[in-house]
């Protein structure tokens, strides 16, 4: 549905894509992830013909971006990362004004129901300028969605939006992924795992990674920290003392509230945590990977990658 | 035709929907109120009443109120990111621009269709020559479709409004004051062209004298048509460049 | 990221920004040389000196970086900014020639009430039916353009009436002195037509002078100079009576001195066209092709056989003005004799006689009662008419005699006093006392008693001659002509002789009344104006503001 073959972007003398290719078949939920910068919205401007790429070719169920420019558009559903609302609309009259210029048929009564499906048609005779940031976003998100496209590319659409309203989101694009081709960006690495079928991770312009979530998260934690929280032991050093001897385990820091355990890459040290715990009578409080935020995994990511290279 | 129909229609609403629209109106109106009150004052018992007066004022103040209200036609989609989901929907990018336009020329005639109070005024005060009131409306409202794509052009140009404003105030005014260009410039064929570009003696001493002439509609409805061509040109740019 | 801006920018002077630096500077060097060039209209050094530096950044750009530069001309931007301005380009070309082929084309409503801007039906036939293709020469200065653009619309009217015999010619007097100076021109201002020559280029022989606003009213500051369509058509006009017209100037009889005290008439007569040549009427008769006769107060009376080459004249189908002045000086005799030859043959011919009187007139001018302002007219006879709305010229004859006109002239003439004194005035006839006395007039019973006529203008049916006699002659010399609306009366009695004002005369257009309404309307115009309309707007508004901010 989606195909990108080794585009590249560049403003002036900044690169802000470097050759990316990668796919999204029909009904496939694809993830982008990456940092602020990294380049997630300037390819999801170029898939939606709002800009060209300076090289490379991007095509939307078979229709050429720049060529075919127009074909492609009736065919996708966008929301940008602002959303683009005109504050002094009503929420209905501004979905509907969207439905007619898609030329939806019975554009009024398709807004009201899309605004049911995101949640706002209870607000549907508000003023856009006084509804908050989140409903803002589902407002955002309904006009996409109001011709029912086959393609449809979400630029950070949980962004600002209170965890009921995220969850609400995600649930919606999973549903919607079940007969859409859907792109969906956003810089939470657990979105991503709960959403996508497949998520791509760009940073800096390039593709560092492009996998199935359950994979990609496999191959990022193990060897990744965890979060390890003991009760009933003497003291803090003798635990650090008893996980540094676990097999497998490269290094131990202590915490504030608990320890780092870093594995050696490859090993899953968890089960011996527990097993170490409990032999030693102590009582195993908590035991979950420590959270790499995102520009961890992008260190991860290339020093790996750097790493490989030189092997 | 039916995309541009629906731009048309919002532009349209979105001036009545703001106050500032209202705030706009209401300054052009005291404006003209008061010129055109001392202008009768000033005629009783020595001059008769020319209905193209009025108009040629309003002329005059449209040169800093159309950029205000043109300003924000596309450097405001710009900013606020709608111009990136308009050009994402199926729309030619002529449609956006074509639709925009009228709905701001619509709101243009409205604003001096007030005007025809005045006229009521005067006929009621001394009989007025109809037929030249009547040509000026004609000019006035070309007039204004002119200013307005100027105006506009500057704001598909920017993404600022208030630059957009200054800058379409500036050409306005200098299209305006062109008329005067023969007693800065040395070479006279180049200041009958620049004169002949000038939105005074096109309007002025043509529409509000009470003759419809076919070049100077021309010369309107031309500076229409290529400036918004042009600023169909520079919205689209953004496709390629 | 940061620090690959900042290594970046520490290279600021390598190979590719030098080109693009001589790029811009060239572009730009290029487009202040083609605006000097412009603005200019000469190849100044300004001119030069940017147009070499726009060429040495331009050719900087491509030997510093000749990929940078191909890539540009032929990349993607390239290819389609090229195009949408090449789009553009042409949509301005084509409405430059809509523009164009309108703005010959001339098609424009009027829409004054009063046609103002339509070509009058009398003046019509006159353009259609021109002898010879003719040239408006329009000259405006610079800082006339805006004249020339209110007079346009008028001057189009003659050329788009018969575009293949009037061509319309624009001309600036400063920058063409050379084709001012042909005609004449030493304003900044002025409206020439003319025939054209072989070569198709306006003839200077066969130019005239259309008399502008300010021709008529000297104090009239140039930039509200003017013409009007009729003014326009009368040169016109007088260019094709050119050369068809010629009026002789009796001469050798003591009359008024064409080339020293009335040179004004004579050359105005010149300056419309008109062949101006003089006649000694005691050596040859009226040659023939003489449309005019013109008899300027002589001192000595005519002979029988001049009067009878006058007679023979006017017999012909001639135009005669005579003009004689009171006996008041002893040398005056011209007509004063009872058996004068010329007065007998008025009489006999014409029904109308001098009455050898000084006329006295207590309601004139008050400088001395016998310059006599001439109190009464012929409403609506041509030769009394000053303007379009129809006003009267009114002369002043310093020192005039009156006419007698008779109660039943001859049948075939038609015999009407143009111009005559009040009632109260009264012809003195006993002019050595008038002489002895001259500050006591006091009417005697011998007086004629007034109103006396003091131009006559008389028509004969059969011949078509026509004749017009005038008691006084001063007033046309050079002192007097421009005062009290000599000159008017002047060129009036010329085209009646003639006879071509009836052709030009354009109905009086009866202006639009001045706005004369009590305070009180004013006020309530100024009430609905600046309060309540533009309030009703304010509260609209802030009726939408707070109905948006519940919403």
């Amino acid at each position: 549905m989606i195909t990108v073959e080794s585009l590249t972007k560049r403003y002036g003398r900044f690169m802000a894509l470097r050759g990316i290719s990668f796919q999204a078949e029909s009904g496939e939920i694809l993830g982008f992830l990456g940092p602020n910068g990294a380049g997630k919205t300037t390819t999801m401007r170029i898939l939606t013909g709002y800009m060209p790429p300076t090289s490379g070719r991007a095509a939307v169920a078979g229709y050429d971006v720049f060529a075919d420019s127009l074909e492609v558009r009736k065919r996708v559903g966008y929301l940008p990362e602002t959303v683009p609302l005109y504050p002094d609309m009503t929420v209905h009259g501004y979905v509907k004004y969207v439905a007619e210029l898609r030329g939806v048929p019975q554009a009024a009564s398709r807004a009201d129901d899309v605004l049911r499906l995101v949640g706002m048609h209870t607000r549907r005779d508000s003023l856009i300028r006084n509804i908050s940031k989140g409903m803002r976003q589902r407002v955002g998100l309904a006009q996409a969605l109001i011709h029912d496209p086959p393609v449809l590319i979400l630029d950070e659409p949980t962004i600002g939006l209170d965890p009921r309203q995220t969850l609400e989101v995600r649930d919606l694009v999973r549903s919607l992924g079940k007969n859409h081709t859907v792109m969906f960006s956003t810089h939470i690495l657990s979105e991503a795992e709960q959403v996508c079928d497949r998520v791509v991770i760009i940073h800096r312009g390039e593709i560092v990674a492009m996998d199935k979530p359950q994979a990609l998260r496999d191959q990022l934690q193990k060897g990744a920290r965890l979060f390890v929280r003991v009760g009933k032991a003497e003291s803090a050093e003798s635990v650090r003392k008893a996980l540094q001897n676990i097999a497998g385990v490269a290094r131990v820091e202590a915490l504030p509230d608990g320890f780092s355990v870093e594995a050696r890459r490859d090993v899953d040290v968890r089960g011996r945590i527990a097993q170490a715990v409990a032999a030693a009578g102590w009582e195993l409080l908590e035991l979950r990977p420590l959270a790499m935020s995102l520009e961890d995994i992008f260190l991860e990511l290339t020093v790996r990658e750097g790493t490989n290279e030189r092997l | 035709m039916r995309h541009i129909g629906i731009i048309f229609r919002r532009e349209l609403a979105q001036y009545f929907s703001s106050p500032i629209a209202y705030f706009v109106a209401f300054a052009v109106l005291l404006l003209t109120g008061f010129t055109f009150n001392n202008d009768l004052a000033l005629r009783n018992g020595r001059a008769p009443v020319d209905p193209a007066l009025p108009l040629i004022y309003l002329a005059q103040f449209s040169v800093f109120f159309v950029p205000l209200l043109t300003m924000r036609l596309l450097a405001e989609e710009n900013r606020e990111g709608t111009l990136e989901l308009l050009m994402t929907l199926p729309l030619q990018d002529y449609q956006i621009v074509l639709g925009k336009f009228l709905g701001a020329w619509a709101y243009y005639t409205l604003l001096i269709s007030l005007t025809l109070v005045h006229q009521v005024l005067m006929l009621w005060l001394n009989p007025v020559d109809v037929g030249v009131a009547f040509a000026a409306y004609i000019g006035l409202w070309l007039f204004g479709g002119a200013s307005i794509a100027v105006g506009m052009f500057f704001s598909a140009l920017n993404e600022n409004q208030i630059v957009a404003a200054f800058l379409g105030m500036a050409a306005l005014l200098i299209l305006w004051q062109a008329d005067l260009v023969g007693n800065v410039l040395n070479n006279r064929a180049l200041a009958e062209f620049v004169r002949s570009l000038s939105f005074q003696s096109n309007y002025s001493y043509s529409f509000a004298i009470g003759i419809v002439r076919f070049d100077h509609t021309v010369f309107f409805v031309g500076v229409m048509s290529v400036l918004l061509l042009a600023t169909a040109q520079i919205v689209q740019s953004r496709r390629w460049r | 990221m940061a620090s690959e801006g900042k290594s970046q920018r520490r290279i600021v002077l390598d190979r590719l920004s030098v080109a693009r630096w001589g790029s811009a500077v060239g572009a730009t060097a290029l487009i202040v040389a083609a605006v000097a060039l412009l603005a200019g209209g000469e190849l100044s050094p300004v001119v030069v000196i940017a147009a070499l530096i726009g060429m040495g950044g331009l050719s900087l750009w491509m030997t510093l970086a000749p990929e940078d530069f191909r890539s540009t001309l032929t990349g993607r931007r390239a290819v389609y900014g090229s195009n949408s301005l090449l789009i553009v380009l042409l949509f301005i070309g084509s409405v430059l020639i809509v523009y164009g082929m309108a703005a010959r084309s001339g098609i424009a409503a009027d829409f004054t009430s009063r046609g103002y801007y339509t070509l009058k039906a009398n003046i019509r036939p006159i353009i259609q039916q021109l002898s010879r293709p003719i040239q408006i020469t329009a000259f405006y200065s610079r800082r006339l353009l805006t004249n020339q653009a209110l007079e346009a619309p008028i001057l189009r009217l003659f050329s788009d009436a018969a575009p293949d015999k009037i061509r319309l010619v624009y001309a600036d007097p400063d920058a063409q002195p050379i084709l001012a100076g042909q005609f004449g021109l030493r304003s900044a201002y002025g409206i020439f037509v003319s025939y054209l020559d072989a070569e198709g280029a306006p003839d200077p022989n066969f130019t005239v002078k259309v008399l502008t606003a300010r021709d008529r009213l000297p104090d009239l500051p140039v930039e509200e100079d003017y013409v009007n369509e009729r003014w326009i058509a009368e040169a016109i006009l007088q260019l094709e009576v050119r050369g068809r017209f010629r009026v002789l100037f009796s001469v050798g009889n003591g009359e008024v001195n064409l080339d020293n005290d009335a040179t004004g008439i004579r050359d105005g007569l010149r300056a419309v066209g008109i062949q101006v040549a003089t006649l000694d009427l005691s050596r040859e008769g009226v040659p023939e092709g003489t449309t005019a006769l013109i008899i300027l107060a002589p001192v000595r009376d005519f002979s029988q056989e001049m009067a009878d080459r006058v007679a023979a004249f006017l017999e012909r189908g001639g135009k005669v003005l005579i003009m004689a002045e009171p006996a008041f000086r002893s040398d005056i005799r011209f007509l004063q004799a009872e058996d004068s030859p010329l007065a007998q043959y008025l009489w006999r011919a014409w029904g109308v006689r001098p009455n050898r009187d000084i006329v006295f007139d207590p309601l004139s001018f008050n400088e001395t009662q016998y310059y006599v302002r001439a109190a009464q007219f012929l409403e609506g006879h041509p030769i009394v008419q000053k303007d379009q709305t129809g006003s009267a010229a009114r002369p002043l004859f310093p020192i005039a005699q009156s006419w007698q006109l008779a109660a039943e002239p001859p049948s075939e003439v038609s015999l009407k006093s143009i111009y005559t004194t009040s009632p109260q005035a009264f012809g003195k006839l006993d002019l050595r006392e008038v002489a002895r006395n001259p500050d006591r007039a006091i009417r005697e019973a011998a007086d004629l008693p007034g109103p006396l006529a003091l131009v006559v203008a008389a028509e004969n049916q059969r011949t078509g001659a026509r004749l017009l006699l005038v008691g006084d002659s001063d007033w046309v010399t050079n002192d007097l002509i421009v005062a009290f609306d000599g000159q008017i009366l002047w060129t009036n009695m010329i085209d009646w002789l003639i006879g071509f004002l009836e052709r030009v005369t354009v109905e009086p257009a009866f202006g639009q009344l001045p706005l004369s309404v009590p305070s009180r309307d004013l006020e309530l115009t100024a009430l609905i104006t600046v309060g309540v309309l533009p309030t009703a707007i304010l509260l609209l508004g802030m009726w939408v503001w707070w109905r948006r901010a519940r919403r």
